[in-house]
């Protein structure tokens, strides 16, 4: 188990490598002085040929990249040309809220998509069936800002329950931040529901199929009990896999959510800095994102035996 | 018992197929004809309510929204196609090679694939508009970049599992060369997971070319798309509200489509399911 969770750790180094050298590779593929492209081009000559020196310019590919990703092991991603703040304090600053709408959603998501996938496949091809998996295929076929719009225009302008543009900080005040927080959240459990379900429900076929929960049911156990003692700890584990690649592909995508709800993300920030080319904050945005992916991606396989105990023996 | 799974893939592939001609021949329709001008402006018929002359309504600039999201079926289904055809074009014909070859080419070019597939795929494509700039090419090139990946793991992984086949150690004992048994005897045998995967990711290329659009970095106005105008919709959400519907229940219908079709493909390749 310890050897396990050890061998997924170390892997996970060369793919946090690799993903900082292509997100270098990238930003250095912009045509120009990247000394100008960093600092802007408003940057005076002064600080440019200082920052020419640091980046190494004339130095070798890997050693540029070796001082930069120096400076980013020291927390030193650059500064935003646009918002004059260091990146790291940036995107540090809106990660907050964007992982904790992500996380409360894909939390709410997913309880909702095992209990329906857990029942669905109880009751396969049956109504209570058939109306999971027709919903569940409707809700993956919404797009998560026309939900977005729709649900502004139900709760924000039609019943005018919630506001419709601003933010409230949650360090400023709890309870307005909610109200802000609320449709955003709902509406990324409502895209992701859909998904999350079918993966639960077709492992959880697979596993009502198999014999010990026939011997479950031929001891005299409760349905109860079979499903959610026997089944259930089985049939969980793939769909948490898919629950890595849902919070993974949110933190890409949440950025269209941000922008239905005006709310001041880390997908607001790399998309206003794609607008303003400000590349250090793009930079810096795109590796924070892809590294989080690794580590969820990472944490989901370290939890992974705890429900499915095979998969650490082979 | 026997007999509901078969009729309900029936419905769905009915239903599926019903709704994907519905958009098709939309999106066909609108390359020789639109009700109206899609791009001429109309000020004095600005946010006009759905009515005989405009039956989606018209845009703040007085713009036919029905003839718009006609035009908008046709870019995001061409983008989506292209996106498709040039991803699995790249990918099955690396995975193709690299899995039935191996050696060391093969290591190589999966050290890069898994770099590429530890990023979530609209954060891949975020990233490439952000070095090429908003353009309907740059949107299949970014959503392409990010797709390839996908496609060349799944090729690879079959070929991978045919290449072990019985009959694959037939064809090389007979004397036939290595591409001959390739093109002959393994490729046709990874038609249909790819067939699988393709339609799955149509239904991601429209889904990510209109967040892409909506976010104003896919297919940039005065071209109209599907994401680009639920984008400038939103400031009429009070006024105009049909602006902010349409497009996304043509999304909607789009992508329900793809799936239910996704769906009875998978069905009917694999029965297992």
């Amino acid at each position: 188990m310890i050897g396990f969770a050890l061998k997924r750790i170390l892997a996970a180094v060369p793919t946090i490598l690799l993903v900082s050298i292509a997100v270098f590779l990238l930003i250095r593929s912009i045509p120009g002085d990247p000394a100008e492209i960093m600092l802007g081009e408003g940057a005076d000559p002064a600080s440019l040929a200082a920052f020419r020196a640091e980046l190494g310019l004339d130095e070798s590919m890997p050693v540029q990249f070796m001082r930069w990703a120096a400076r980013v092991l020291h927390g030193d991603f650059g500064q935003s040309i646009f918002l004059h703040q260091p990146v790291a304090v940036l995107v540090w600053d809106r990660l907050q809220l964007s992982a904790s709408i992500i996380l409360v959603a894909v939390g709410i998501a997913a309880i909702i998509a095992v209990a329906a996938g857990l029942y669905a496949a109880w009751r396969q091809d049956r109504a209570g069936d058939i109306a999971v998996v027709t919903l569940a295929t409707l809700g993956l076929s919404l797009p998560s800002f026309w939900i977005g719009l729709l649900l502004l225009l139900l709760f924000g302008i039609k019943l005018g329950w919630l506001p419709v543009v601003g933010y409230v900080a949650f360090s400023d005040d709890p309870g307005r931040a909610w109200q802000y927080l609320i449709l955003p959240i709902v509406t990324l459990v409502v895209v992701e529901v859909g998904v999350l379900t079918r993966m639960a429900r077709a492992s959880a076929v697979e596993v009502l199929r198999l014999e010990y929960i026939t011997h479950a049911r031929a001891k005299g156990l409760s349905e109860w009990t079979v499903l959610f003692r026997h089944a259930l700890p089985n049939a969980f584990a793939p769909t948490l896999t898919m629950v890595g690649i849902v919070v993974g592909s949110l933190l890409g995508g949440i950025a269209v959510v941000e922008t239905v709800f005006t709310l001041p993300g880390l997908g607001r920030l790399i998309v206003e800095a794609i607008y303003a080319r400000d590349y250090p904050v793009i930079q810096g945005c795109l590796l924070v994102i892809a590294v989080a992916y690794v580590l969820v991606n990472l944490v989901v396989d370290l939890l992974y035996p705890i429900f499915d105990p095979r998969i650490a023996l082979e | 018992m026997s007999a509901r799974p078969n009729s309900r893939s029936r419905i769905r592939l009915l239903a599926g197929g019903l709704l994907a001609s519905a958009v098709l021949t939309m999106s066909v329709l609108a390359i020789f004809w639109t009700p109206l001008d899609p791009n001429r402006l109309d000020v004095l018929h600005r946010l006009n309510a759905p009515d005989v002359r405009n039956l989606f309504g018209t845009d703040e600039f007085g713009r036919d929204v029905l003839s718009r999201v006609m035009v908008g079926a046709t870019t995001s289904l061409s983008v989506a196609m292209l996106t498709v055809i040039v991803a699995i074009a790249v990918g099955s014909t690396i995975g193709f090679l690299t899995g039935f070859f191996r050696g060391w080419t093969d290591r190589v070019v999966m050290i890069l694939n898994d770099t590429l597939l530890a990023f979530p795929g609209i954060l891949l494509a975020l990233g490439l508009v952000a070095v090429t700039g908003p353009h309907a090419y740059a949107t299949v090139l970014a959503l392409a970049v990010a797709f390839t990946p996908k496609v060349m793991r799944v090729v690879r992984g079959t070929v991978l599992s045919l290449r072990e086949r019985e009959y694959i150690e037939a064809s090389r004992a007979m004397g036939n060369g290595p591409l001959y048994t390739l093109a002959r005897h393994i490729v046709p045998n990874a038609v249909a997971p790819i067939a699988v995967l393709a339609t799955s990711m149509f239904g991601w290329a429209i889904l990510m070319e209109s967040a892409l659009s909506f976010l104003g970095l896919g297919v940039p106005p005065p071209a109209a798309t599907w994401g680009n105008m639920l984008a400038t919709a939103r400031p009429y959400l009070t006024s105009a509200p049909w602006l902010s519907v349409i497009p996304g229940i043509l999304i909607a219908t789009t992508l329900l489509s793809v799936n239910l079709l996704g769906d009875s493909l998978r069905d009917w390749l694999d029965p297992r399911m």
